[in-house]
């Protein structure tokens, strides 16, 4: 089989692996080496499907032990099987580097023999890009559970990041579709480079020389879809795994059909827009101070798919709003639907100056259409603008504010 | 029309030494460099006797890049009001004057940032040296800017990048400028092949997103990024692959 034809079969079978970040690892260039981590990743190139190519995602090989249902390279697949040489990824790197291709490589593997086995395999070809090639890219290794923790420290000298993949949200799944996997020993791996994180940021205390492990931290992902599973556990169980192991991201995957699919796995594809949901209640649950409680409050125990997270909680509670823009702590600021963090920011610093309008809002292109009706500015009192009836007629006792009449007639509550 | 940040700076404090208001000024462009001349890039910078915010120049730099012509006359309004009693006139976001600068400046940024993406290198050899060329059309003045990047990640190898305003080359230790290529130079790179291979194979028909994908990589970049031409035949394979899966 020849280098191409590899390369179909192994960046076709890693393409189910989300992430392909490649920010967050400020290096230089080595002395006579090729190439740097930049801290703002860059997307090369974009692919038909929205995603960004950043990375150069490559499998070891797709040859596996394990037969997880929702794998294309489980065992009892009848996928193509292929497998690189060492050298084989380590030029292809290096090559798509120098043309400005990508920012790095991102490689994982099916398991071979044992997790151990493997771990070392990937290790390799990192530590050969870093010493023989002198490269300062990006590289990100799969971890895999179950190898030892002499092999984690190890892994991390050499890569900008490492994931240990939870695989799906609850034991229970993983039982059903993966039962050679357990959230204990994935967990287990993730404890290991979370200690070996914290070590390395201990012994390097204020000196800059030593050696960075994994810069870029750990991430990991789960398939949302394939099971019943709701978000409100998916959301509980990356919020645990953000706290427990200081993970820089949860990626979200929507199951989506693979070729020759186990008759185990549903034939349709789950709505993208669920994940896109997901990925909103994830940053702001990170970045805007909301607790997973706030924002799955649907008796499905689903985010609602019609409205973003933000505007389903805002709209549930107007005791919070009209938040006034020239006054409001910015963790307010923020929960207001349209203003973002960036938003938030700026419209404090500017206010020490100036006081904010509506139209100087427009300008910061905050989303107006949705801040509206939440806000107060220096011109603007929601209540003299049209009210916004939401399906129901508002019933509110004629004593209490004109304000709280407004909410209550978009949320139709009360 | 270009100019260098150093050489607006200068003028600008000129102009501000002798009370010249901003109506009254006139902007000159930069005498173009000599074939393969060395880039006068680490002049120290001018001394500032003015007392003006250092985001005033943080900003300026980015905005002598940009393609507008109105662009240093809006630099030096801005300067001109900072010492004329709006010293805070740079943080004021919403001042319509800075909207124009913010706009401009984002503008310059945005068009760095595809160029560091979208530059495509392919190995030739120029007098018998491996040199990598790449080929870009970028939408600001940013060649000079965006090569110091380019420096810091392939400073081992020898690189050319021609525009249509102007080359760089560089050669393991300095950077060198001539004019723009009026075309697109005709050159193949076999990596390329293996690169679409890359490309195709990456691509998830079960997930086809069009508009987020032209959102960032807009179509005016496609003719110079050797994944794009696959395109179209991606999207049109990508029903058919999915219903295939789903065994249908």
């Amino acid at each position: 089989m020849d280098l191409q034809q590899k390369l179909a079969i192994l960046a076709d079978a890693a393409k189910y692996d989300a992430s392909c970040a490649s920010s967050g690892s400020n290096r230089k260039r080595p002395r006579n080496g090729l190439g740097n981590g930049h801290s703002v990743g860059i997307c090369h190139s974009y692919t038909p499907d929205g995603r960004c190519i950043s990375l150069l995602k490559l499998l070891l090989t797709n040859f596996c032990i394990y037969d997880c249902q929702y794998c294309i390279n489980r065992a009892s697949s009848s996928t193509r099987r292929a497998a690189f040489k060492t050298d084989e990824i380590v030029s292809l790197t290096v090559e798509f580097y120098k043309r400005n291709y990508i920012e790095g490589l991102f490689v994982s593997s099916g398991i071979m023999v044992s997790p151990d086995y493997t771990m070392e395999r990937l290790i390799a070809i990192a530590k050969k890009l870093r010493t023989e090639h002198r490269f300062g890219g990006y590289i990100h290794i799969k971890a895999v559970p179950g190898a030892s923790q002499e092999l984690m420290d190890e892994a991390g000298i050499w890569a900008d990041r490492l994931s240990a993949n939870i695989e799906l949200p609850t034991q229970d799944d993983l039982n059903n579709l993966a039962p050679e996997k357990t959230h204990q020993e994935i967990e287990g791996t993730m404890g290991q480079i979370r200690t070996a994180i914290d070590r390395d940021k201990k012994e390097r205390g204020s000196s800059k020389h030593r050696r960075r492990y994994a810069a870029g931290g750990q991430s990991t992902q789960l398939i949302v879809g394939a099971t019943p599973t709701p978000d409100m556990t998916i959301l509980q169980k990356a919020s645990d795994l953000y706290q427990g192991y200081k993970l820089r991201r949860v990626y979200y995957s929507a199951y989506s059909p693979i070729p020759d699919m186990s008759s185990q796995m549903p034939s349709t594809r789950i709505p993208l827009l669920r994940e896109h949901r997901l990925y909103q209640a994830d940053w702001l649950l990170r970045f805007y101070g909301f607790t997973v409680e706030e924002l799955v409050t649907g008796q499905d125990r689903n985010l609602d798919l019609k409205q973003d997270p933000k505007m389903v909680w805002a709209l549930a509670h107007p005791e919070y709003f009209p938040v006034d823009i020239n006054t409001a702590p910015r963790a307010m600021l923020m929960r207001v639907p349209g203003i973002g963090v960036r938003n938030a920011m700026r419209i404090q610093k500017i206010r020490k100056y100036h006081r904010l309008r509506l139209k100087d809002l427009r300008k910061l292109r905050v989303a107006l259409n949705r801040a509206r009706r939440f806000i107060l500015a220096e011109d603007h009192w929601p209540d003299e603008r049209p009210i916004p009836v939401i399906n129901t007629k508002p019933t509110v006792d004629t004593v209490q504010d004109q304000q709280l009449d407004f909410f209550s007639a978009l949320t139709g509550e009360i | 029309m270009r100019m260098r940040y150093d050489e607006w700076w200068e003028q600008a404090q000129t102009y501000l030494g002798q009370n010249v208001p901003p109506e009254q000024t006139a902007w000159a462009m930069s005498g173009q460099p000599d074939l393969f001349g060395t880039l006068a890039v680490n002049k120290p910078p001018p001394v500032c006797t003015w007392r003006v915010d250092p985001k005033f120049h943080e900003y300026a730099r980015a905005v002598v890049c940009h393609r507008d012509p109105r662009r240093f006359e809006w630099l030096y309004q801005v300067l001109w009001r900072c010492t004329h009693g709006e010293r805070n006139l740079v943080h004021i976001d919403v001042d319509p004057l800075m909207q124009s600068i913010h706009t401009m400046r984002k503008a310059v940024r945005r068009d760095l940032h595809k160029m560091k993406a979208f530059v495509r290198f392919k190995e030739v050899v120029v007098d018998d040296q491996p040199t990598y060329v790449a080929w870009y059309e970028p939408d600001h003045y940013i060649l000079e800017t965006c090569s110091e990047f380019f420096v810091r990640r392939f400073g081992q190898m020898r690189w050319m990048i021609a525009t249509p305003y102007q080359c760089m080359l560089w050669d393991g230790h300095k950077r060198y400028t001539s004019e723009g290529l009026t075309q697109k130079p005709d050159i193949e790179d076999g990596f390329d092949e293996l690169w679409c291979t890359y490309y195709q194979s990456i691509f998830n028909p079960a997930r086809v997103k069009i508009k987020a994908m032209k959102n960032e990589m807009p179509v005016r970049f496609w003719k110079n990024l050797p994944e794009a031409r696959l395109i179209p035949q991606l999207l049109a394979q990508a029903e058919a692959r999915v219903q295939r899966m789903r065994g249908v």
